[in-house]
């Protein structure tokens, strides 16, 4: 079979990795394997980062000190308190955050065959959103609001499904449109809380909610969060071939002898499951979903065997990287939907820029 | 020659000194000891370097059984049910007394077991803590819950705080006034979402926050107690300076039902006075901007109500609510508030040719609410004069208050500031 190349149509993925006769190909690799890694290195040293002076052999020993106690005998207490019980859990949560809705946006793209879309399509963000502001209007705690976003965001895609069940024509149109609508639906509400919240306390706090951020995250947050992202991020990888075939359409998917239908809702369930955490413990935060997808195209190309760990890893390395701006250069915390889309719409316009690159 | 004159003021201040003392004048504050509190009185001497007298009689201070008196403000309570009494002003014995109610003069009392190394507290969060004492550094991202610590006489243990109200120049001007440190204390103030590493940064022992702030549960994960307020009501802050007084130790404690006793009497005042009047002027407040009204759940209509008012609002529920003029003229409120905040002003609403359609607009009656840096109709201590203010727009002289009284006494009382007649003049006129 001859390599497809870059420049293939949407839709069409890339079904061979033979790129080493192109120019550029051991730089390329290069990337791919600096990509790849970049998560851990810098979880590693994000760790070392914070508003909050701690050195780097003080955080090390700190991070021992589960394990060895007396390894921190030195450390300051609040030190060694801030890296285990605030950076760790924080680092953890943009990591998995970050992958997440970087891995579903790819999901989505590839089942919708639409590079313009994100797991926030079908309304789970809307709806997370609704669920989160209406906990802080009656005044809940943060495990509440986790809860709730979590609850309304499956809610949102549950009546998009439902709704869409409507029509029998061009299922995958009307899933949109539903999806659309319910994410309206629910958007509109939040704006009714909004209004009705006091402005002293419950507004901002709602406002801060909706542009997402990982201020609150403590290691409460992080057990679902952990195992919803690990499992739906290993059965993308496990299904990750599929999504090549359900990118060149429902009709090829069928004639492969794959029911496109069923694999399609597995895809949808998990990826809202996956999201529907992510925005539960960040809030929303857009763009990663949309940027990250294009940016992991643009080093593997769109064969989902290498997009699906590209973008897992360059999501999680994106929100890392401006979570750790985010807490370490002030001390108030800028939005991360504000970062992301700052830093986002710049990269997207520079990715689109750039010839050679095919969804 | 200069540095013959200054020898020659250095004697004359040695050889004044001298004889002040030798006239009484003592250098150490002379304490008279009510019997059985010996043991509270050898803690805080002990622990105070310049050292104390002990005199049966023409003393500078009396350390007693008692409780204070919310009139008062020359004495201060070192435990909940014993006071130091000023009875003679002189520096010496005012830096004691400043002393005895610090958190060195706490320590003390800890240190000899007259004191509990730790209360536990219940917020307005739903949390319960055990908070060691004394509490030293205080950080408040929460505006509101600064100015409490103000009042309770924590400010030296302030270290960083927000203010509501200081951004304009005159606030900022009239909170350096208050407190010549301010200009220290709100610099790097986050906005209300701050983080556990810069509260880190800080190394408090307490953090006052809103109520369900998105940010505490780290702060709190690293050891660093948390107490969250939610004040927006009479009965809520009441319950909120309670709270702050018994976080920041009996002399706090004491203060927050001096404040109380204080809150409670002008509410009584009011409400008698004002219960034979037959109708209740219809008042509505606006903030932020004119079209936009306070709810009936909003502390503004709790001060309306308490001040003999009724609120034309009062039926509206959530926050602040958008209306347009022609729902404003069917209230047809008698007067007019607008927020000291915000873009909200009287010459917007007096120069609008539509809302000159209003009786009250025409009659003159759009006041601003006062403001010396918190404004007053928020859930601030402040806000008692806010009822005295309207009372008297409303009522006259009925209530038997007066505003320009009432904040001399207010502003000496609870934040140990002697207010000048031109901000009191300011601040009453109508």
């Amino acid at each position: 079979m001859p390599a497809l190349t870059d420049d293939a149509a949407p839709g069409a993925a890339s079904v061979s990795h033979g790129r080493s006769d192109e120019p550029g190909a051991a730089w390329r690799d290069a990337l791919v394997v600096v990509g790849l890694a970049s998560p851990f290195v810098l979880g590693v040293v994000a760790l070392t980062l914070g508003f909050y002076q701690i050195g780097v052999l003080d955080v090390m020993r700190s991070l021992l000190s589960p394990l060895v106690p007396e390894a921190a005998a030195e450390v300051p207490e609040i030190a060694r308190r801030l890296v285990l019980d605030v950076r760790l859990p924080r680092v953890l949560a943009a990591l998995l955050i970050g992958a997440g809705l970087a891995v579903t946006g790819v999901v989505f793209q590839g089942i919708f065959t639409n590079p313009l879309v994100d797991s926030g399509l079908l309304g789970v963000t809307a709806g997370a959103g609704f669920g989160a502001a209406l906990v802080m209007l009656i005044g809940g705690g943060s495990v509440m609001i986790q809860v709730a976003a979590f609850a309304f965001g499956l809610l949102a895609v549950t009546l998009a499904f439902l709704g869409s069940r409507l029509y029998r024509t061009a299922p995958t149109i009307v899933l949109t449109l539903m999806g659309i609508l319910i994410g309206s639906f629910f958007a509109s509400l939040t704006s009714l809380l909004k209004y009705l919240a006091d402005p002293l306390d419950t507004l901002p706090a709602i406002t801060f909610w909706l542009l997402g951020g990982l201020t609150g995250v403590s290691w409460r947050s992080v057990p679902l969060l952990l195992v919803l992202t690990v499992i739906g991020s290993a059965f993308f990888l496990l299904v990750r071939w599929r999504l090549n075939v359900l990118s060149m359409g429902d009709a090829e998917a069928t004639a492969l002898g794959m029911n496109p239908q069923r694999m399609k809702v597995m895809l949808i369930v998990a990826a809202t499951l996956v999201t529907a955490v992510a925005v539960s413990v960040g809030g929303v935060i857009g763009w990663v979903g949309l940027v990250i997808p294009h940016a992991a195209r643009m080093l593997v190309g769109p064969d989902h065997l290498r997009l699906v760990p590209m973008s897992l890893a360059l999501g999680a390395s994106f929100l890392l990287t401006i979570d750790t701006v985010s807490r370490s250069l002030l001390p108030s915390e800028v939005p991360l939907g504000v970062l992301t889309g700052l830093i986002g719409v710049p990269l997207l316009i520079a990715l689109l820029r750039r010839q050679g690159t095919g969804w | 020659m200069q540095g013959c004159r200054s020898l020659v003021r250095s004697l004359a201040f040695i050889a004044l000194a001298g004889c002040a003392t030798g006239l009484g004048w003592a250098a150490t504050p002379r304490v008279q000891v009510e019997a059985d509190l010996e043991a509270v009185f050898a803690a805080l001497s002990g622990a105070y370097a310049p050292g104390v007298e002990v005199v049966a009689e023409g003393a500078d201070l009396v350390l007693a059984v008692g409780a204070v008196d919310w009139r008062e403000a020359n004495a201060v309570a070192v435990t909940p049910d014993t006071l130091l009494t000023l009875v003679i002003d002189t520096p010496e014995a005012a830096a004691f007394l400043h002393f005895a109610a610090s958190p060195a003069g706490q320590r003390a009392l800890i240190d000899a077991g007259l004191l509990p190394g730790s209360v536990t507290i219940s917020d307005q969060d739903g949390r319960t803590i055990d908070l060691a004492q004394p509490v030293e550094r205080i950080f408040s991202p929460y505006a509101l819950a600064t100015y409490m610590v103000y009042a309770l006489g924590g400010a030296d243990r302030l270290v960083v705080g927000n203010y509501l109200g200081a951004r304009d120049p005159e606030g900022a001007a009239a909170m350096t006034r208050i407190d010549p440190l301010f200009p220290e204390r709100s610099r790097n103030a986050p906005e209300d979402t701050t983080n556990a590493e810069f509260v880190a940064t800080l190394t408090p022992d307490l953090v006052l926050a809103s109520s369900n702030s998105p940010w505490t549960d780290p702060v709190e994960a690293i050891g660093v107690p948390v107490i969250g307020f939610e004040g927006e009501s009479t009965e809520r802050l009441r319950d909120a300076m309670r709270i702050l007084g018994q976080a920041l130790g009996p002399d706090a404690a004491a203060r927050a039902e001096a404040w109380i006793a204080y809150y409670d009497f002008v509410l009584e005042a009011v409400a008698t006075s004002t219960s034979g009047v037959a109708t209740r002027p219809g008042v509505l407040f606006t903030g932020t901007n004119r079209t936009r009204v306070a709810s009936g759940t909003m502390y503004q209509s709790a001060l309306i109500r308490a001040a003999g008012g009724t609120s034309v609002t009062a039926h509206l529920g959530g926050s602040w609510n958008d209306v347009d003029v022609e729902q404003v003229a069917t209230w047809n409120p008698d007067l007019i508030l607008v927020a000291p905040y915000g873009q909200a002003s009287v010459a917007a609403i007096v120069e609008d040719r539509e809302w000159q359609l209003l009786d009250a607009v025409r009659a003159g009656a759009v006041l601003r609410v006062p403001k010396l840096v918190a404004p007053w109709d928020t859930p601030v201590p402040d806000s008692v004069l806010a009822v005295v203010w309207l009372a008297e727009t409303l009522h006259g002289e009925l209530t038997g208050l007066s505003c320009e009284s009432e904040t001399a006494f207010f502003y000496q009382r609870f934040y140990d500031y002697a207010i000048s007649a031109e901000e009191i003049a300011a601040l009453c006129q109508r």
